[in-house]
């Protein structure tokens, strides 16, 4: 009798501590496996890793994400920090609702910065410092100071060496072509560049884009 | 963890029990348990929400989505129903699976969703079918803050039905079968999280004759 309780309450640790560990890395493995694959299709529209597209309003056809935002402009970057820090030139766009958010690859937004915040209502072009940390603090800040008047430098860490940077830019009638021109003309001009092995020089990269949007 | 093994070990020898099999059956058991465990949590999800979500009238929002304090299942949920969600601070994502009676969203009935203005920066209605827009022939899949047309109280309408031709209107095409509605919030006012659970627009199914005839008042 007793021999058969030690071995059920045996039994019984070993499932709950299996149970937990499946429990958790399946759902690890699921979330890698779609952030994975959802990155692979965002790298194949950009061509390469830490390059900027200018992917237009989201359609039936060319729509990359599940429940994607209809009346935004949208633009992403793949970024691989393995090699070192990224840097991603916005200039913004004026009297419209914009956004640029940084997502690990467990899908964490780490970064966040939009039209309301006060450090941004009179910058013309957001500089975003990319680089990989350890751990995710989860905090954002602003870089001491301004490289240029009207450019905000702002600087983002990431818990992974890979993610993704996504632009929204909001449009007030996603049906007027005039509007959705004077947005991506602007948004046209946005660049990327890595840092390079000796420390001091970057290598840029400009905003690719397929046919007119 | 060695001595808890060495102890187990030496147990089941002076029980003279494989402790082969002990292990087996307890991963067996363990696998078995993930297995069921996520099965229970998904049929919750199905059946009646998300964990973590708030529910006000049809509407139910997560708003811990896309934030780092989020638990492995609600990643997972996030990673499969809605890829790279921004946090709270820059956005809520309202969904609307069925109507004020309680009726699933049909592409083949019409709807009426009324509200007033949100307290966010921007807001938009987009409908889904299986994750993704509904192919229309006027290429309207959502309606925002910055292009709906509001009464002189600053209400507003907008219809799902087939056509959509309403100045208001979102067409769901020809095709049948259920559809999500999500209510966008970018920049909202989070110390107002109960204020916009208030403020949340209605969704009442109507028929095609309502829908035609309330187009001339509401927009």
């Amino acid at each position: 009798m007793m021999s058969l309780i030690i071995v059920t309450l045996l039994i019984f640790v070993i499932a709950v501590i299996t149970s937990h560990i499946v429990d958790r890395a399946g759902l690890w493995i699921l979330v890698r496996m779609l952030s994975l694959r959802s990155l692979a299709m965002h790298r194949r529209f950009a061509g390469g890793n830490n390059r900027l597209f200018l992917h237009g309003l989201n359609t039936p056809e060319n729509c990359v994400t599940p429940l994607s935002v209809a009346d935004a402009m949208i633009m992403f970057c793949v970024f691989d920090l393995s090699r070192g820090p990224l840097q991603i030139t916005v200039p913004l766009p004026k009297n419209r609702y914009w956004s640029i958010t940084c997502y690990g690859i467990d899908t964490t937004n780490f970064f966040s910065i939009n039209a309301t915040n006060p450090e941004m209502s009179r910058a013309t072009t957001a500089v975003i410092y990319l680089s990989h940390a350890r751990r995710q603090f989860g905090h954002q800040h602003s870089a001491d100071r301004p490289v240029n008047p009207g450019v905000e430098l702002l600087a983002a860490e990431s818990a992974s060496r890979q993610g993704l940077v996504l632009i929204r830019v909001v449009l007030n009638k996603p049906e007027d072509t005039e509007e959705a021109a004077y947005v991506s003309t602007a948004l046209k001009q946005s660049t990327t560049a890595i840092q390079q092995s000796d420390s001091s020089t970057w290598k840029s990269s400009p905003c690719t884009f397929a046919g007119p949007v | 963890m060695t001595t808890f093994a060495e102890l187990a070990s030496t147990l089941l020898k002076r029980l003279s029990v494989d402790w082969r099999l002990v292990i087996l059956t307890g991963v067996a058991f363990g696998i078995c348990l993930a297995v069921s465990l996520n099965m229970v949590r998904i049929w919750r999800i199905l059946m009646f929400r998300r964990p973590g979500s708030l529910c006000r009238g049809v509407w139910s929002v997560t708003p811990s989505d896309g934030g780092i304090d989020m638990t492995p299942f609600q990643r997972a949920v996030v990673a499969v129903t809605g890829l790279w969600a921004m946090t709270r601070k820059e956005a809520l994502y309202f969904t609307a699976t069925h109507d004020s009676d309680g009726r699933p969203f049909d592409c083949r009935e019409s709807y009426l969703i009324s509200g007033t203005d949100l307290p966010a920066v921007w807001w938009s209605v987009t409908v889904y079918r299986n994750l993704y827009f509904i192919k229309n022939p006027a290429n309207r899949y959502s309606r925002s803050s910055s292009n709906i047309t509001r009464d002189d109280c600053g209400r507003w309408s907008i219809r799902l039905s087939g056509i959509g031709s309403d100045p208001n209107g979102i067409a769901m095409g020809v095709q049948q079968g259920l559809f999500t509605v999500i209510l966008r919030l970018y920049a909202p006012d989070c110390r107002e999280l109960d204020d916009i659970l208030g403020k949340l627009p209605s969704v009442h199914r109507v028929d095609s004759h309502s829908v035609t005839s309330d187009a001339g008042t509401s927009a």
